[in-house]
């Protein structure tokens, strides 16, 4: 290895950093994306809780949501951070941004990955005297599970390259460390050797993922 | 007391001029322990007819009653109570892929909240029943088109309905599963004296099971009787169709170039009428000399059912009073020249 004792310390810490912001954040985005996702299914016109005028409003705060770009969105829900956590700076900070950026593109991946499940089996579930939350729980998440947790890698990978612009708020972590050592400071081994990390990380994610996925897959 | 009773079902598609009329004032009446077939071109409105029966599909208007009450009237705890006490199959299956055969057939037991001890048990009955007791444990992407309906019908049958309903329960089977599929549903319907109600357009399922039959033709019921009835004496052209398609009632042999000598005749027979020996009895008593172009004989659900195409050759003025006679033993004749 050609960093130093103390580079490699920066890079453990930077790590722990990312890992905790990342972890957290994908815990809170399918705690709320998953829910979310279920309604825009659920709400649509002809499903089981349809509701033309709230699906329209998700509809059009989700996708608000998802037009500011993540570095701008940061600023912008500063105020709500600081509320919420007390402070806008550091590694627990970045994980309100975090969450509210990634909770609403997990919405859509689950809307889609549940918009695959055969409205047959839905009517067919319904034809057996099943409720609203059996067809949820039993029917629409499990038929979908495989989409679903290949919609959580993606999410989980878009995380890791979000949490990357924390450094603007002072949240530390893998991608910070790249910018502020490997670029201002013209520190280009800790830039390589965390380009490399994260494409490591990246990597072992998707593996992961893909993995579940089979696991689950029953087609 | 018909068992299932519908006065007056209307339902309208979209709005506008693009509007699509799918039911347009349908009565009908079902009595319990019969299989009643609806039959129909696709886009007739018999999906409709059948998904109003459990509320699937909401109708505009009229009425769906079930021993009397109307479905329309249902809470959703009455409505999710009236839909146990109904099984049904559909076109696709509809099983859950992601639990296995086992699990899928004690979906609606769970739903139906049966004491957890009791289920595995009336899943292995259902099982039997429907001859899946070997693939409890397969997933349904395993499974063939035959059993993935046979699941379909131990799922339907598990809360021990006395209705099943059956929206194109064959229509993506070839026919030989098609009929292991029909003889289960006879089985069944017997064994636990079912109501059945299916939807069709193949006239195979109706010939082979139906003991009534409605014809469906844009939004509305166009003929309705007793099958045997309906479709020996077809009236309406849709009827007419359907049965040309069952006996292979064409005329090619005018088209190949058979130019008949005498009269030409389609005579077509129902039950015990089919076996007289016809062409004989008009040799003996009249003279003359039918030379036959077509016979068939099928059966519709019991009733045996036959066709017959002669060119009436021999002396001509016989020929009509051998007409009269036909008629008179209860048949039906149709001129063809």
């Amino acid at each position: 290895m050609f960093l130093t004792a103390q580079q490699l310390l920066m890079l453990k810490k930077a790590t722990l950093e990312t890992f905790y912001m990342v972890s957290v954040t994908t815990g809170l985005t399918v705690a709320l994306g998953v829910p979310l996702g279920i309604l825009l299914v659920v709400m649509r016109p002809g499903h089981i809780l349809e509701n033309r005028w709230a699906y329209r409003l998700l509809g059009l705060a989700v996708n608000a949501t998802r037009s500011v770009p993540f570095p701008i969105f940061i600023v912008f829900v500063i105020p709500l951070t600081r509320l919420i956590v007390g402070t806008s700076i550091g590694s627990t900070a970045v994980i309100v941004p975090l969450t509210l950026a990634a909770f609403v593109l997990m919405a859509r991946l689950t809307e889609s990955c549940l918009m695959e499940v055969p409205h047959g089996v839905v009517e067919a579930a319904q034809s057996m005297g099943a409720g609203n939350w059996r067809i949820i729980t039993r029917v629409l998440l499990p038929e979908a599970l495989p989409g679903l947790l290949m919609a959580v890698t993606i999410a989980v990978i878009t995380l890791i390259s979000y949490s990357a612009m924390a450094g603007m708020i002072g949240g530390g972590g893998l991608g910070d460390l790249a910018i502020r050592y490997g670029y201002h400071r013209y520190q280009t081994d800790i830039m390589w050797a965390t380009v490399v990390f994260l494409v490591v990380v990246v990597q072992l994610v998707q593996y992961l993922g893909d993995a579940l996925v089979v696991k689950f897959s029953r087609r | 007391m018909p068992l299932i009773e519908i006065r007056g079902l209307r339902k309208t598609f979209g709005k506008g001029p693009g509007a699509v009329e799918a039911l347009r004032g349908i009565d009908l009446s079902v009595e319990e322990g019969e299989i009643f077939g609806v039959v129909g071109l696709s886009g007739a409105g018999k999906s409709t007819l059948i998904r109003c029966i459990n509320r699937l599909e909401r109708p505009d208007s009229g009425s769906v009653l079930i021993g009397g009450k109307d479905v329309m009237g249902f809470s959703g705890r009455e409505l999710k109570l009236a839909r146990r006490s109904m099984g049904m199959i559909f076109q696709s299956f509809n099983l859950l892929s992601s639990r296995t055969v086992a699990s899928n057939v004690a979906f609606p037991l769970e739903a139906a909240g049966a004491p957890r001890s009791s289920i595995p048990g009336r899943v292995a009955e259902l099982l039997e029943l429907v001859g899946l007791s070997d693939k409890a444990q397969s997933f349904p992407a395993q499974l063939s088109g035959g059993q993935k309906q046979r699941v379909g019908i131990a799922r339907a049958l598990a809360n021990r309905p006395k209705i099943l309903l059956c929206d194109e329960a064959t229509s993506a089977l070839d026919p030989q599963t098609t009929t292991s599929i029909l003889e289960l549903v006879s089985d069944v319907q017997k064994r636990l004296g079912l109501t059945v109600v299916l939807i069709t357009h193949e006239m195979k399922v109706i010939t082979e099971i139906c003991d009534r039959v409605a014809v469906m033709e844009a939004g509305e019921i166009v003929e309705a009787g007793a099958t045997a009835e309906v479709f020996s004496r077809p009236r309406h052209p849709v009827t007419k169709g359907f049965v040309e398609v069952i006996l292979r009632r064409g005329s090619r042999f005018l088209e190949s170039g058979y130019v008949p000598r005498g009269k030409l005749l389609r005579v077509s027979m129902t039950g015990e009428r089919v076996q007289t020996p016809l062409a004989g009895e008009l040799v003996r008593l009249f003279g003359l000399s039918p030379v036959i172009l077509q016979a068939h004989v099928d059966h519709i659900k019991d009733t045996p059912f036959g066709t017959l195409v002669m060119d009436l050759q021999g002396p001509q003025e016989k020929a009509g009073e051998a007409v009269e006679w036909i008629l008179a033993q209860g048949n039906m004749v149709e001129p063809l020249n």
